[in-house]
């Protein structure tokens, strides 16, 4: 009864918590609590916690156990303080308590486990030699049910049981080596070998794993399905066929050819796609040849374990929860949808959004998702960029790629200038909509200068005969205030013309040097990199001591700024305590928006995420930031036997070569941009690359250099 | 002359801004330097050299000729300093060949010349180029040097053998590198090459004792400014 009620309790607890994320004002999924010690411990003091437990009696094999953990200490914690990683957050939360269930009988692993989420499109789940189970976005937002992500937690444990993931580094390098058994093997052979063993561990995982899920209450039947979710993994995710009828209205209507390709005509659709398929050459992938690859083949997979479930039925699909685990899912798919975005894959972000809006037709964030992801194509196009590569799809789901590639520039400019002002007008609140409908309507008036009189302005004025596209000229007829849009549009056009137009006037005389006047700055997660490239040092990169100047890295620029008189604030992930959550947040939605703005091939793009790190510039209290790093490599003396033969022929140059054989031999790399994330241009980009080793002296002196560039 | 440097330092510093970068915005430094070189074109002041020339000079193979120097610098601007410098400086005279067809030709007159110079330099910091952040990474200096000298008939000897001291200026550049070591120490490193501006055509008055004297305190200066290394110690002051 207690157990009972106990259950009850918590399912409510869940299902309050999962509408905690109201979907259609949708805020991204941000760390919350307080940050574990995997995030705030230091990694070198991880690496010699667990070089001091490592028991290898094997002297070369302990030297290269040695060597995996120095180096995956320092990478894996790269990647938790990336910002891609959550904690705390509901989704991490929801698996965490999953992953209690499936060890519900083994507590002393589950103990040694965390789980954390990692914002990826990837559908994929991994696990770390010290027990932290990744377990991606993408990877949720495919799953079907609970007992499928059950199953695929207890696989990652076994690898963190059975050490898998430092074995197999022993092994390549073995083989790599070409010691003991692979001492005669050819290097396609060595492949062959690496493949073999990687696969071997996989189907260990997958059987072990079995038997961990067989021992809770969760569905036997489910996990068959779990393999044919990840074999098709690959493809974009789409949940529902394309429906162009979407961007239609009253006024708007598409043409026949293009709405042949919903749903609404699937036969003729599928016909098309065939057609499409022969003309275009896009292959699907028919055959699955796994000899190479790290994992089997998915039927070999669902064979390898087949035995251990043939016996076995029943079990529950959900026992943490269906809704939570439903809302989980589509929190994981929102996200998806928004990294597609950074990602500039807008086609398949625009595949996703439209899926989604069937579920949530009044979500503000899918409406904002599909006008983005349309802006994004439309750019793209009228840059003559490739928008998508149909063959990465599946067939069934070729509406939405066919239609970005069939539309022009000028169709897909039109409509999503007509998305984007729609969904301005339903949340006018948006700094972004507005910025990037006033960048598209500018790039279409610079394309197509004599289009500006191609558009029925009001209902009762004329059709318009003779235009290549002739459905286009009603996309701009129901807008709430059509007067606002087409003073815009018109705007755009004459500030095109002005652009145009030679300049009468001489020109004038550009300043030489332009003050920022720069009074505040945000430094984003700072990187440094320290390399020895003597040869007696196995290690060409000191992890230790690049660690180290990160940490000192926040005193150095307070106090630069301080002696120019600016503030500055420091996301530093490098150096965080377990209170500062808010400087986790903070370099999540960084670290995306610098990942976006690196990828953008099209000038003055808007990014997708640009209201939210204007908020959080607002919370800064400057538009102003910078991510800064460098790199010191410390150099052989190649000159040494000459030096020292030099001095002994002549000795007077003794005092010399000593000088130069003490003194230590480097160069270092120095960077800073600094970007305005308002008006998303990059103000000071500061290099250096020096004949001189990086010491703490000269990086203090180049962030003063920067922080002064930016003040003065 | 020195109100003249002291007034172009003081506008300098007027015009220029109120903050330029370098090591967190400090300008004024104070230098010791070394210049030293092997005794190759002249003799250091115990009239040794570092090869064996079978002349009156003698062979060791660790001579070198020395100047110890101080000097003060400021940052003007973020790629451009000036300095004033003061230094002594001291070395044996170059040999004199009779006949200079004939190497062994030589007359004796070890002398040793001892001077002292005061300097004016401007030192170019290049950003971009040589990619240094003022004070520390690549630097380049044009000096001009104000030197007077006299000769002596050994290095203890403090009766001057010319009535009047000789003045000759100096030009010279300068090409190295400055780090930091500690907190606002400042390790430079560098080679010099200068000329002496010195009248050569002396080769006919021998016969006066005290010209030739002076001609070969001359001819002993510009070959001690023509190489030299240097390594020095600063400080930022402010």
């Amino acid at each position: 009864m207690i157990k009972k009620l106990t259950i009850i309790l918590v399912s409510l607890i869940s299902s309050i918590c999962s509408f905690s994320q109201d979907f259609n004002q949708y805020k991204t999924l941000a760390p919350q609590g307080k940050v574990p010690k995997d995030f705030t411990e230091l990694s070198a003091a991880k690496a010699q916690q667990e070089l001091s437990s490592l028991q290898e009696k094997q002297k070369n094999v302990r030297r290269t156990k040695q060597n995996f953990i120095q180096q995956s200490t320092f990478r894996v914690d790269d990647f938790l303080t990336g910002g891609t990683v959550m904690f705390g957050d509901d989704v991490t939360q929801y698996v965490s308590q999953v992953l209690e269930e499936v060890l519900k009988q083994d507590p002393a692993l589950l103990k040694q486990l965390r789980v954390y989420t990692v914002k990826s499109t990837a559908v994929n789940a991994f696990t770390t030699n010290n027990g932290i189970v990744f377990v991606n976005l993408g990877l949720l937002a495919r799953l079907e049910n609970e007992a499928q992500l059950a199953f695929t937690l207890a696989h990652e444990a076994v690898h963190f049981q059975k050490k898998h993931v430092i074995n197999s580094y022993v092994r390549t390098v073995e083989i790599n080596q070409a010691r003991g058994d692979y001492r005669k093997l050819s290097t396609p052979e060595r492949g062959y070998a690496k493949s073999s063993y990687s696969k071997e561990l996989e189907t260990e995982a997958d059987q072990l794993g079995a038997d961990i899920y067989l021992k809770t209450a969760y569905a036997k039947d489910s996990v068959h399905r779990l393999f044919d979710v990840l074999e098709t993994a690959p493809a974009p995710l789409v949940l529902n066929p394309f429906d162009a009828t979407y961007f239609e209205s009253k006024q708007f209507q598409l043409p026949d050819t293009l709405v042949n390709l919903t749903s609404r005509n699937v036969k003729t659709a599928q016909a098309y796609i065939s057609v499409a398929q022969m003309l275009l050459g896009g292959q699907q992938e028919t055959t699955k040849d796994d000899t190479l690859s790290s994992h089997p083949s998915v039927a070999k997979r669902k064979k390898s374990i087949a035995r251990k479930f043939s016996e076995q039925h029943g079990g529950r699909d959900f026992i943490v929860g269906k809704d939570r685990f439903y809302t989980i899912r589509k929190i994981a798919r929102f996200e998806v949808c928004r990294m597609l975005l950074l990602e500039h894959r807008f086609t398949e972000a625009l595949a996703l959004a439209l899926s989604l809006r069937k579920e949530d037709p009044k979500s503000a964030y899918i409406q904002a998702c599909i006008a983005k992801a349309l802006y994004g194509i439309a750019r793209k196009k009228l840059e003559g960029n490739p928008v998508v590569h149909i063959s990465d799809w599946q067939a069934q789901d070729w509406g939405t790629p066919m239609f970005a590639r069939i539309l022009t520039g000028y169709e897909l400019s039109v409509l999503a200038m007509r998305e984007l002002n729609k969904c301005y007008e339903a949340y006018p609140e948006s700094e972004e909509l507005p910025l990037m409908l006033k960048d598209l309507t500018y790039q279409f008036a610079k394309r197509f200068d004599d289009a500006r009189e191609d558009f029925r302005r009001t209902a009762n004025a004329k059709t318009l005969e003779g235009l290549e596209h002739p459905y286009t000229q009603h996309a701009f007829l129901d807008f709430r205030d059509n007067a606002a849009f087409f003073k815009l549009f018109d705007d755009a056009y004459t500030k095109a013309k002005a652009k145009e137009e030679p300049a009468n006037s001489k020109r004038k005389k550009q300043p030489k040097h332009i003050a920022l006047n720069v009074n505040k700055v945000v430094v984003v997660t700072p990187m440094y990199v320290v390399a020895d490239q003597r040869e007696r040092k196995k290690e060409k990169i000191n992890l230790a001591a690049g660690e180290e100047v990160l940490i000192n890295i926040n005193d150095k620029i307070l106090e630069a700024a301080s002696e120019l008189g600016m503030k500055a604030d420091v996301i530093n992930p490098n150096k965080v305590s377990s209170s500062q959550v808010a400087m986790m947040q903070s370099n999540s939605l960084v670290n995306d928006w610098i990942d976006e703005q690196s990828r953008s091939d099209e000038e003055g793009m808007i990014s997708p995420i640009y209201n939210e790190i204007n908020a959080l510039a607002k919370q800064h209290q400057t538009e102003h930031f910078m991510w800064m790093g460098g790199i010191s490599v410390r150099q052989p003396k190649r000159l040494r036997f000459l030096a020292v033969m030099s001095t002994i022929w002549v000795p007077p140059l003794l005092p010399l070569t000593a000088g130069y054989l003490a003194a230590p031999r480097g160069k270092s790399l120095y960077f800073a941009v600094a970007f305005n994330v308002k008006t998303q241009k990059v103000e000071l980009v500061d290099v250096r690359a020096m004949q001189m080793r990086g010491t703490s002296y000269l990086l203090q002196s180049n962030i003063y250099y920067t922080l002064f560039n930016l003040k003065h | 002359m020195r109100y003249c440097v002291i007034l172009l330092l003081l506008c300098s510093a007027v015009i220029a801004k109120a903050q330029v970068p370098g090591y967190m915005g400090k300008r004024f430094s104070v230098f010791a330097q070394g210049y030293m070189f092997p005794a190759i074109f002249v003799a250091n002041t115990r009239s040794e050299l570092i090869y064996n020339n079978e002349t009156y000079q003698t062979y060791n193979p660790l001579a070198f000729t020395a100047r110890p120097q101080v000097t003060v610098e400021y940052l003007i601007k973020k790629d451009f300093a000036m300095g004033l410098s003061y230094n002594q400086f001291a070395m044996g005279t170059a040999k004199q060949l009779e006949d200079p067809n004939d190497p062994g030709s030589y007359i004796y007159n070890a002398d040793v010349v001892r001077g002292q110079s005061i300097g004016l330099h401007f030192k170019f910091y290049r950003p971009n180029t040589l990619a240094a952040v003022a004070p520390l990474g690549m630097y380049c200096t044009g000096s001009i040097y104000y030197s007077i000298f006299n000769t002596y008939d050994d290095r203890k000897s403090t009766k001057k053998q010319l009535a009047k001291d000789l003045g000759r200026p100096v030009l010279a550049v300068e090409f190295g590198r400055q780090s930091m070591i500690a907190k606002r120490v400042l390790l430079k490193t560098g080679i010099e090459v200068g000329c002496a501006v010195t009248a050569f055509n002396l080769s006919e008055s021998m016969d006066d004792q005290e010209e030739d004297a002076s001609w070969l305190a001359q001819k002993s200066v510009f070959g001690y400014y023509v190489f030299n290394f240097n390594v020095g110690v600063g400080y930022l002051v402010f």
